[in-house]
């Protein structure tokens, strides 16, 4: 039943996708019979691709707030969508257990890095203009479905992970990120399966290249 | 140790070794050639106007993101154009038109790269996540070689399986295109810490299976693919394991 559901899920989005991309083109029925210059897109230097790092704040069910590290990639498809890939880092805290009864660990110092990484889509949802006193800043809020992996007490877990973010465009060059993301996957690491969802805020920034 | 260090240095590198590459301009033999022109504060439909254009208005084309030029009149007047209107300029008299990656491109791609999601079907599991990444390089318009990586991440294991398989594009001029392919590869799969058992197996494996690729836009395309698996095990009996998976891909 939940494959099905995961199936129908994928589909959907893919076929949104799909639909809003051909939206864009349009079929002319006249072609006029004049002469054009025809330029190439692969000629025009383009800024599709955007780099960078970002930090924060990662609630881990059970194991407190820690802080987070992590780098960003993605690549613009066009104006509404972008793939996007991240990788981030963190340790452990201790578990309220832990804390109540002194000697006693869940999880050896190795077993307490925490990573992550997921691939997946953006889609740009509210394009405009930010201002700052009197600046203007081009921004954009996107909201982000990736899947992946987390790996945490030497174990490696199916993660999905969805979100919204705020993009600053402080330079054509350069933009600074503001996120909030929530990873949801399942572990046994308490005996039984169990569902974490671990809210993520953090900002960054990136460079387009 | 030597890991964290390495992760800062990467991080640092990425926060200051990285110079933007600034585009060089083209020199300004462009006219506007349509009643006006209207100049968007940034690359998309929903940055404001800030600058329009007139008739006969000479300017250059700097550089694109996604399908948007940014087009400069002088040092005050510039911004960007939507993909559509670049019939509004013109060379000598003479209107543009861009060519972005057409159907035909699309089956003369020579690199292409891409993510899929998906699931796994064995003996012993049924519906496990997959995520998978692969790039090809094509030798012909029918021929390609695949390498591809996957994670399967189930409920008592995590197996990560590198392949490499040839691939028969049967019509790529299709917009549909249908490919068979034809590989091997080796699986590696490590048992959860939570069970106990940390030895991990590793089997060489033989597969084959089918898809299609569906050109979207530009350099983008869909790819639906279904692969079967044959592990080659020490013992009497094979293991079959078959993948479906979805996702999207980039061409050059």
């Amino acid at each position: 039943m939940e494959t099905w559901c995961r199936h129908i899920l994928l589909t959907t989005s893919l076929l949104l996708s799909s639909l809003a991309f051909s939206a864009e083109e349009v079929d002319a029925v006249y072609q006029p019979d004049e002469d054009r210059i025809i330029l190439h897109e692969a000629d025009i230097d383009a800024q599709d691709i955007e780099l960078g790092v970002y930090g924060g704040i990662i609630s881990v069910q059970d194991f407190g707030t820690n802080s987070v590290t992590g780098v960003r990639f993605a690549y613009h498809i066009s104006e509404d969508f972008f793939l996007q890939a991240s990788y981030a880092e963190t340790t452990l805290g201790k578990t309220s257990f832990e804390k109540l009864n002194p000697g006693f660990t869940l999880l050896s110092d190795d077993e307490r890095e925490y990573n992550y990484y997921n691939i997946g889509l953006g889609y740009n949802l509210f394009q405009g203009e930010s201002f700052f006193s009197s600046h203007a800043f081009n921004s954009a809020f996107y909201f982000a479905l990736g899947v992946g992996s987390t790996t945490f007490a030497d174990d490696k877990h199916h993660t999905l992970s969805w979100g919204f973010g705020y993009r600053i465009i402080f330079l054509d060059w350069l933009a600074m990120h503001i996120e909030a993301k929530d990873h949801i996957f399942e572990s046994d690491i308490f005996a039984q399966d169990e569902q974490f969802q671990n809210v993520e805020l953090s900002t960054g920034l990136t460079v387009f290249f | 140790m030597y890991y964290r260090a390495l992760q800062r240095g990467l991080l640092l590198w990425l926060l200051i070794g990285i110079q933007p590459v600034f585009a060089e301009e083209t020199a300004a033999n462009y006219t506007v050639n349509a009643p006006y022109l209207e100049l968007h504060s940034g690359p998309g439909r929903g940055y404001p106007v800030i600058h329009t254009l007139r008739r006969g208005d000479t300017v250059n084309i700097v550089k694109r993101k996604t399908g948007w030029l940014f087009i400069q009149h002088n040092e005050e007047q510039q911004g960007w154009i939507p993909p559509r209107y670049i019939g509004a300029i013109s060379q000598d008299g003479t209107p543009l038109l861009m060519a972005s990656a057409s159907n035909s491109d699309f089956a003369q791609r020579q690199w292409e790269f891409g993510l899929s999601q998906g699931e796994v079907h064995s003996g012993t599991s049924d519906g496990t996540p997959l995520i998978a990444v692969y790039g090809s390089y094509h030798f012909t318009h029918n021929l390609s070689v695949e390498t591809t990586l996957s994670q399967v991440l189930g409920e008592f294991s995590e197996s990560v399986t590198a392949q490499i398989n040839v691939t028969h594009q049967i019509a790529p001029e299709w917009l549909i295109s249908p490919f068979l392919s034809l590989g091997v590869g080796t699986i590696e799969t490590d048992p959860k810490a939570t069970l106990g058992d940390t030895n991990t197996i590793e089997n060489d494996a033989v597969n084959w299976g089918f898809g299609c690729k569906y050109h979207l836009q530009r350099n983008f395309f869909l790819r639906a693919d279904y692969n079967k698996y044959l592990l080659l095990t020490q013992r009497d009996q094979l293991d079959k394991v078959e993948t479906w998976k979805l996702g999207v891909g980039i061409f050059f």
